[in-house]
């Protein structure tokens, strides 16, 4: 059977404080207190900072014995790709995330890509070659140019075994389209939220500003079971951080899919 | 065809394995598994090349009676779903759902609905693309092929198709395809911006029309099934080619059983026959005749595609393959009026004998004498 389970991009927002964290806790108390309501979490302060194993390994043990980790890639790895530096960069990475995996806990690595990242030779070939070298780690691949939504690019997913990130956000013209596909062992799933009047020439924080209604999740639900069908697990992760909203989705999709008879994880 | 036969095999799933005749040297690759689709085997491909990659490969005999019952299936399961449903041959289907929003919802969300519905009822798990016209909506099946769901925004038929390989545009086949790869064009988008000079240069008359649907430009309406669009066809790759005419009309005869076996389990009657035949050097000969009144009896069929066979069959070069279509279907077998010639009758009587000793001890346990005359012609 597949193994589902359901969780947020990042725990640690300070106005999460109320919406979902209660007002009192502190925020070295965040981690095991979501630890307690979901069993998966997406780490993306990597993206910011190298991770470094010591801290890896203080983020598990704060997190108790069942919660796993997809964690982002450094900005090095996938924004600001040094042409002589990316292969030093991604092996330092790789170091500390070794710790997630040898203790079972990596659900896997996350390459995001810019919209910048275009799909020209030197960019496929960059890609090829970082997949090379960090392979010994489950990977999954989003892409915020549309231009590497082609076949191609799919099949070279399925022979590599890296996964493809669904996304769901606004449908609006010049995003990539909604997609559906397994091209690995992991299915992976990212919820940004469908803000459309603020999509477009705002932060990050107001793009992503969105609370989905119980009508919008329950149609993925028909999503996420017909892609368990290739898959041996799938990750699901809400990106609408704002003010809690994404612990209040996934909170809402882990009840949708209870009721329908699916249980997402071992919580 | 690969995914109904894992249904039936447990021990399939998850294996490579191919579809294709068995012991002929000859056959092409009908059907893959998605095990076999990642080790980069295809249909349509040559078996007799492949011969190496394919040892320990279990390489499956088609049954097409059973892939014709659960496309049989797979249509009455989605005709609730859609105002319009075109049914095409291998499992392939349209669904128009224009303006169905207040009753089925998000059109995204409808089409992911009737994909579980299919899987969890039927046991099959569906490619869909959902986009503005047929075309993209077909393309879009073929990019993430051999599984998955994709829904093109309306306005971005141009974008998606810009980067896929032009061989997965309908009517682009290997010719084509290699006419525009020595110009120097691969993906869609480079065929889309092409003037009409230069595409006509290139691909003749259809060059604008392959050069509009690569901007994801597509007209064509989704048609519901009619009888008079549908055909059942059957066809056989001969073992070795032959010169042979009787041998060559006893295997007519085995298409004709085979296709009508498959015209009664669909309650159908046929009017008219078309029938091609090609030769050892590739060239193609084709015709049709009209029935005097439609029929669903294999005699009946044999009968016509003989004289058309003959009528066909002008050249003293070897044949290497036979088709026979049964066209102008009508629903329900047809009753019996007060005008059915007593020869008619009676040829209907037999048939309904045969058909019922075939369901009780399988289609091999009774055939006609002519048909068994490829066994000893062989």
């Amino acid at each position: 059977m597949t193994e589902l389970r359901i969780g947020t991009s990042g725990y640690d927002y300070l106005d999460w404080k109320g919406p979902f964290y209660p007002g009192d806790l502190r925020r070295d108390e965040f981690l095991p207190f979501y630890s307690e309501n979901f069993d998966t979490v997406e780490l993306n302060f990597s993206y910011y900072r190298m991770p470094t194993a010591h801290q890896l390994e203080g983020i598990m043990k704060r997190s108790g014995k069942k919660l796993d980790f997809a964690i982002k890639a450094h900005s090095s790895m996938t924004h600001t790709i040094d042409p002589h530096g990316w292969k030093t960069a991604a092996r330092e990475y790789a170091d500390a995330v070794e710790v997630l995996a040898r203790e079972g806990r990596l659900a896997s690595v996350l390459l995001q890509f810019p919209y910048s990242f275009h799909y020209i030779p030197e960019r496929r070939q960059y890609l090829d070659r970082l997949i090379q070298e960090i392979h010994e780690f489950p990977l999954v691949v989003e892409f915020r140019n549309t231009e590497w939504l082609n076949k191609r690019v799919f099949d070279a997913l399925r022979e590599r075994q890296a996964g493809f990130c669904c996304v769901d956000m606004p449908r609006l013209k010049g995003l990539p389209a909604s997609l559906d596909i397994v091209t690995a062992p992991i299915a992976y799933i990212r919820f940004h939220g469908r803000n459309e009047q603020t999509w477009w020439g705002s932060d990050a924080a107001a793009r992503f500003d969105y609370l989905y209604q119980d009508t919008e999740l329950k149609p993925w639900i028909d999503r996420i079971i017909s892609m368990a069908g290739s898959a041996e697990k799938i990750r699901v992760y809400f990106n609408n951080h704002r003010r809690g909203q994404a612990p209040a989705n996934a909170l809402m999709l882990k009840k949708l899919l209870t009721a329908e008879g699916l249980i997402p994880g071992s919580k | 065809m690969a995914a109904i036969e894992a249904l039936g095999d447990p021990a399939l799933r998850g294996e490579p394995f191919i579809i294709a005749p068995p012991h002929n040297r000859r056959a092409v690759i009908i059907d893959v598994s998605e095990a076999a689709f990642r080790e980069g085997l295809r249909r349509g491909m040559p078996l007799a090349p492949l011969s190496r990659r394919l040892k320990g490969m279990r390489i499956l005999e088609p049954d097409y009676s059973r892939y014709s019952r659960a496309e049989g299936h797979l249509y009455k399961k989605v005709l609730s779903q859609a105002p319009l449903v075109e049914r095409l041959e291998g499992g392939h289907l349209f669904l128009d759902i224009t303006g169905t929003g207040c009753l089925f919802g998000d059109a995204a969300d409808h089409a992911a609905r009737i994909r579980r519905s299919i899987a969890s009822s039927l046991g099959l798990n569906p490619i869909a693309g959902l986009a503005s016209n047929r075309l993209v909506s077909k393309v879009a099946t073929r990019v993430v092929k051999p599984e998955g769901f994709v829904t093109v925004t309306p306005g971005d038929e141009e974008n998606f198709l810009k980067h896929q390989d032009i061989i997965l545009l309908p009517g682009i086949g290997a010719k084509i395809s290699e006419r525009l790869n020595l110009l120097g064009i691969h993906e869609l988008g480079e065929l889309a911006g092409l003037p009409d000079e230069a595409v006509s240069a290139a691909l003749g008359g259809k060059g604008p029309r392959l050069r509009d649907a690569a901007r994801g430009l597509d007209f064509t309406p989704v048609t519901a099934e009619t009888g008079a669009a549908k055909k059942i066809r059957e066809e056989v790759l001969l073992e070795s080619d032959t010169n042979e005419r009787e041998e060559a009309a006893a295997r007519l005869c085995i298409l004709a059983e085979e296709a009508g076996c498959r015209l009664r389990r669909d309650g159908m009657s046929a009017g008219r026959i078309e029938l091609s035949i090609t030769y050892t050097d590739g060239i193609r000969t084709a015709g049709q005749t009209r029935l005097e009144r439609p029929s669903w009896c294999d005699r009946d069929f044999f009968d016509a595609a003989r004289i058309l066979f003959d009528r066909l069959l002008q050249r003293r070069v070897r044949l290497r393959r036979i088709s026979l279509a049964l066209a102008d279907l009508q629903g329900g077998n047809l009753q019996l009026d007060l005008f059915t010639p007593p020869e008619k009758i009676k040829r209907e009587s037999l048939q309904r004998a045969l058909d019922s000793i075939r369901g009780r001890y399988g289609d091999g346990a009774i055939r006609s004498g002519y048909s068994l005359r490829k066994a000893t012609h062989a």
